[in-house]
């Protein structure tokens, strides 16, 4: 598994990410990049306290997390950036590289979404953003690390709501 | 009597997996004890639980995972080793490799209990009126029905597969040192899983094993 | 006593899970009851809205419905804190009663039911449940007099470091139970105590890269060959 992981997750921290991943992978550190819950001290302490011990949490902004995880020094311990949407990771993608793990988790069905995974749904526009995304790089669809990955191929196929 | 026990114990299982209570009359070291009080055989369903427990110990069910099926694994393999007397080790790897394999069908049909909740819940929702009572009495009704019949048939081509295939092999070992074997590669497992900073976990381990050791 | 009520309808609030609402079901149906017994009033197009997608820990579910009712009696934002505890309560809910106080409970049945089942079925019932149900029947007052504010009592009891200190206890009581059998064992012979070593070790190094399912396929064949040949 690559050091850096990049993950939509509509819900954030919850039970699949701590059991799936940073107990897992032993994770020291988790970005939560998102403007509301950074600018919510109550969400903060929600998620702070629902972390294990020893995980380090950094809440912030999108802008603030381009600007900051470009400096950040290189670690041979494992990253976990958490985003709400696949528009936030969109928003990001000027730091995507090929050492980073791209992963879709978890998007929750809505009215008028498509069914791409059983735990992930996403609207046309969402699809695009991600179909663009993979123009450059590797995307996953992989809800825990000890389950089959889908590799997201096939953008005729998932315009279509199909894998 | 004890066998009517027996199933009506299986529908409670699978309710007590996702349905309701999670009293964790589910587990399968929690499965052993109960059919040996029901049946006896006390060394041998506590060997089955050990196993079957520590396969489903780390597959946590967070999510929409749906967990592999240990307590049918741990249900059926006591069930067959009460009725029938096994005493060769050559019976004892088919009895537990068949009960592994019947383990993935067993859990596929916990999906299909899910399918039929989603079911349940959309055509009330088509009809414009979502009654939440009468869905969870329903979910309670398939959760016990699926416990009575899916472990019931599985125990059932559990026997039926073993009587049908199983080898000849005059041998005399015993289950206890087999499943003990097996259980401490399991342990292993375990600890793995367990989430103790490393070098901590093996002193704290190892401690544990000689305090074991020496005190008892 | 009506709280006792309702914790225990509680407890069968999964019984519809789907992968469309997850819990959903089960959550309408509560805050129904949780609703009428603080005397807040529901109408129709809320009791839809409840029946859509959640998915917590069941053991703090009631916490969120607690705090659901207390921020709807007041006017604040239900739904939203809904959404953000049930995904925290989840990660907290699901490390400490799934990953940690299973293999303890686990552990202590085993090495107390050794000799005598119904002690061992006690001893898990008793311990898990005492946690279980003090966190299942205190949730909703907690969460109701905490409202959105209620990860203040988790804080208070540092909660998210009760998987840690679980863990521990297990990995000593692991090690101490495994001594145990294998001296217990009838037929314990030294040839037994250092296969079982390899046992462990080879346990250990796999554990990460091969699925315990194919593990204990392996290991239940290579035992038996094992016994087999040295006619254990």
């Amino acid at each position: 598994m690559k050091k850096v992981i990049f993950r939509v997750d509509d819900r954030l921290i919850h039970g699949q990410v701590i059991e799936g991943w940073v107990k897992y992978f032993k994770i020291n550190h988790v970005y939560l990049v998102n403007n509301k819950v950074s600018g919510d001290p109550l969400q903060k302490m929600i998620y702070s306290s629902s972390l294990p011990p020893g995980t380090e949490l950094t809440i912030c902004t999108i802008d603030e997390f381009i600007e900051s995880f470009g400096k950040r020094k290189q670690s041979r311990e494992y990253v976990l950036v958490l985003v709400e949407t696949v528009d936030d990771l969109y928003e990001i993608r000027s730091l995507l590289n090929d050492q980073i793990y791209i992963n879709i988790g978890c998007v929750a069905s809505r009215e008028h979404k498509i069914e791409v995974s059983n735990t992930v749904f996403l609207n046309p526009e969402e699809i695009y953003k991600v179909c663009r995304i993979r123009d450059d790089y590797e995307v996953f669809i992989h809800k825990v690390p000890w389950e089959t990955s889908v590799e997201i191929r096939n953008f005729t196929d998932l315009l279509e709501g199909n894998l | 009597m004890n066998f009517v026990l027996a199933a009506i114990y299986a529908g409670l299982i699978s309710v007590d997996r996702f349905a309701a209570f999670n009293f964790m009359l589910s587990r399968p070291i929690v499965i052993g004890f109960v059919l040996s009080i029901i049946f006896g055989n006390h060394y041998e369903c506590f060997y089955i639980g050990l196993v079957f427990e520590a396969l489903g110990l780390i597959d946590v069910p967070f999510g929409t995972r749906v967990p592999k099926e240990d307590s049918f694994g741990a249900f059926a393999a006591c069930m067959l080793f009460i009725i029938l007397p096994i005493s060769h080790s050559d019976d004892f790897i088919l009895g537990f490799l068949l009960t592994i394999v019947l383990i993935f069908p067993v859990t596929f049909t916990t999906l299909f209990t899910r399918t039929l909740n989603k079911q349940l819940l959309q055509r009330q929702q088509a009809k414009g009126k979502v009654r939440p009572g009468q869905l969870l009495a329903l979910g309670l009704l398939i959760s016990f029905i699926r416990g009575v019949v899916v472990y019931s048939a599985g125990t059932l081509i559990l026997y039926s597969l073993y009587t049908f295939i199983h080898g000849h092999l005059e041998s005399n070992f015993n289950l206890l040192i087999f499943v003990l074997m097996v259980f401490t590669f399991l342990s292993g497992y375990i600890l793995r899983f367990l989430t103790v900073h490393s070098s901590l976990k093996y002193i704290v381990f190892g401690l544990g094993l000689l305090v074991g050791w020496v005190i008892l | 006593m009506k709280n006792m009520i309702l914790a225990l309808k509680s407890l069968f609030y999964q019984a519809n899970l789907n992968h469309e609402n997850m819990q959903g079901t089960g959550f309408a149906y509560m805050v129904e009851e949780a609703a009428k017994l603080k005397g807040v009033e529901l109408d129709e197009d809320t009791k839809v809205k409840e029946t859509e997608y959640f998915h917590t820990h069941p053991f703090l579910a009631n916490f969120i419905l607690g705090m659901w009712v207390k921020e709807k009696k007041i006017g604040g934002e239900p739904d939203f804190y809904k959404k953000v505890y049930s995904s925290a309560f989840g990660a907290l809910g699901d490390s400490f009663f799934w990953h940690s106080l299973r293999p303890l409970c686990f552990i202590m049945s085993a090495l107390i039911g050794y000799n005598d089942p119904f002690l061992g079925l006690l001893t898990y019932l008793v311990l898990y449940n005492a946690f279980h149900l003090f966190f299942r029947f205190g949730g909703f007052a907690i969460g109701y007099e905490l409202g959105r504010d209620v990860i203040i009592f988790f804080n208070r009891i540092n909660f998210n470091r009760w998987p840690k200190y679980t863990d521990t206890l297990s990995t000593f009581m692991l090690g101490f139970f495994l001594s145990f059998i294998v001296k217990e064992s009838s037929d314990f012979n030294p040839l037994v105590l250092g296969v079982s070593t390899v046992y462990l070790l080879a346990g250990l190094a796999i554990a990460r890269k091969l699925d315990i399912v194919f593990g204990l396929i392996l290991i239940l064949i290579i035992t038996g060959f094992f016994l087999y040949f040295t006619g254990v």
